[in-house]
């Protein structure tokens, strides 16, 4: 078996000595895993970082293997971009960990890709942090659940079409998020949300929060 | 076709990292030709390293003493220390001979995935450490990944009250490195930390 896909690498494990196990989450394969040879190598290493834009060639010889890609960079955007912003670099590192472990494994979900690719891009750019709350409503929606107000937690108007934004709608975007991920998502998969996306929110409300 | 005792040597030998079944006969089989002038001096050798490895108490490397010979050693630069994931990267800077001040291995690095948190790693000793008097500056000697700068960030985070400089490695093209062959990532990270040419 064998296809091609355009693909963001999510995650990735070492494997023995010279191999990784990455995780990607492909355009027409939903969340997919694979053996990349000589993953931990000099050539390959820059490619293989979170948020990466590649394009993956997935070769088995049973469907339901785990298989081989083989990985090459598209340009565009590069995460070396965010590492001198740690609220980013963060931001970057829990969408990547949020795809990664609430998405199903081989089950296509139409708009992830792109929504995330998108995030991506915009991660670098001025309303990067409404695009993340954005992208985190859209995963909650594409999981099933309807995204809506909860208690005193009201829909920030930047979501809804209304305009604004800013820091105070950001921030309470992020707690009406991490509501839904923490009471529905997480829940029930009886896990906790992941320490990166707490890390993240952290990080925003220190740097932004006196702003709002 | 052999004994235990071979057959369990083969079996822990392909344990070592870049060894396989494979390798690990091989090596066996040179150790087994080679009693005198080599298989008994390695068992020796290893028999006293593993008797007399000791973790540095102030900065987490492996020696034979306490504290390691780089930590006791006189001609260093105390004021500055250069924080690693591992002892593997302390010899890699030592190798250089460009760094004359004492390190602090972190441990790891923090990792979303793996849910390595801070508290997996010596943060607290190093910000202990960063805090001492005559402490000047601390390096952070972190991999240019997605993880080890997010752990760079949280480091400086946490050193914030320390009255230390903070710095970090430059990130660039490497001695040697023909740019055409170089990743997007590394040249973006190149041009972003230009520098005046002295004299110019």
């Amino acid at each position: 078996m064998e296809w091609r896909d355009e693909a963001l690498v999510l995650a990735v494990r070492p494997y023995g000595d010279t191999s990784v196990i990455a995780t990607l989450l492909t355009q027409e394969h939903g969340l997919h895993a694979g053996l990349v040879r000589g993953g931990q190598g000099r050539r390959m290493q820059p490619i293989l970082q979170p948020g990466m834009r590649v394009a993956a060639t997935w070769r088995s010889m049973q469907a339901e293997r785990l298989g081989t890609f083989a990985l090459e960079a598209l340009s565009g955007y590069h995460v070396a971009a965010l590492f001198g912003d740690s609220v980013r670099l963060a931001a970057l590192q829990s969408a990547c960990v949020l795809v990664a472990t609430a998405l199903p494994e081989r089950e296509i979900q139409p708009g992830m890709f792109e929504a995330t690719l998108a995030l991506m891009e915009a991660l670098s750019g001025d309303a990067w942090a409404e695009s993340y709350v954005m992208w985190e409503s859209g995963l909650i929606g594409l999981l099933g659940y309807a995204f809506e107000g909860q208690g005193e937690m009201p829909v920030p108007g930047f979501l809804c079409g209304k305009g604004g934004g800013g820091t105070k709608e950001v921030l309470d975007g992020l707690r009406l998020t991490g509501y839904f991920l923490e009471h529905h998502v997480f829940a029930v998969m009886h896990k906790p949300v992941p320490a990166a996306r707490q890390r993240f929110v952290e990080a925003y409300d220190a740097a932004f929060g006196q702003e709002g | 076709m052999h004994g235990a005792e071979i057959e369990t040597l083969i079996r822990l030998l392909s344990r070592l990292p870049g060894m396989g079944p494979r390798s690990a006969r091989r090596a066996v089989l040179h150790l087994l030709r080679h009693r005198d002038s080599l298989m008994s001096p390695l068992s020796k050798a290893l028999e006293v390293a593993a008797d007399r490895l000791k973790t540095c108490p102030e900065c987490g490397n492996y020696d034979t003493v306490s504290p390691c010979s780089i930590c006791a050693e006189s001609g260093r630069d105390r004021s500055i220390i250069c924080v690693v994931e591992g002892v593997g990267d302390i010899w890699a800077i030592e190798r250089s001979r460009s760094f004359r001040g004492l390190y602090h291995v972190l441990g790891g690095v923090l990792s979303a995935l793996d849910g390595v948190a801070p508290e997996d790693l010596a943060v607290v000793p190093l910000v202990a450490r960063a805090s001492e008097n005559g402490v000047r500056e601390v390096i952070l000697a972190l991999d240019a990944t997605v993880d080890g700068q997010t752990t760079s960030h949280f480091l400086a985070g946490k050193l914030k009250d320390c009255k230390v400089v903070v710095s970090r490695l430059a990130h660039g093209v490497p001695v040697g490195g023909d740019l055409d062959f170089l990743d997007d990532g590394t040249l973006m990270a190149a041009l972003r930390a230009r520098s005046a040419l002295p004299g110019a």
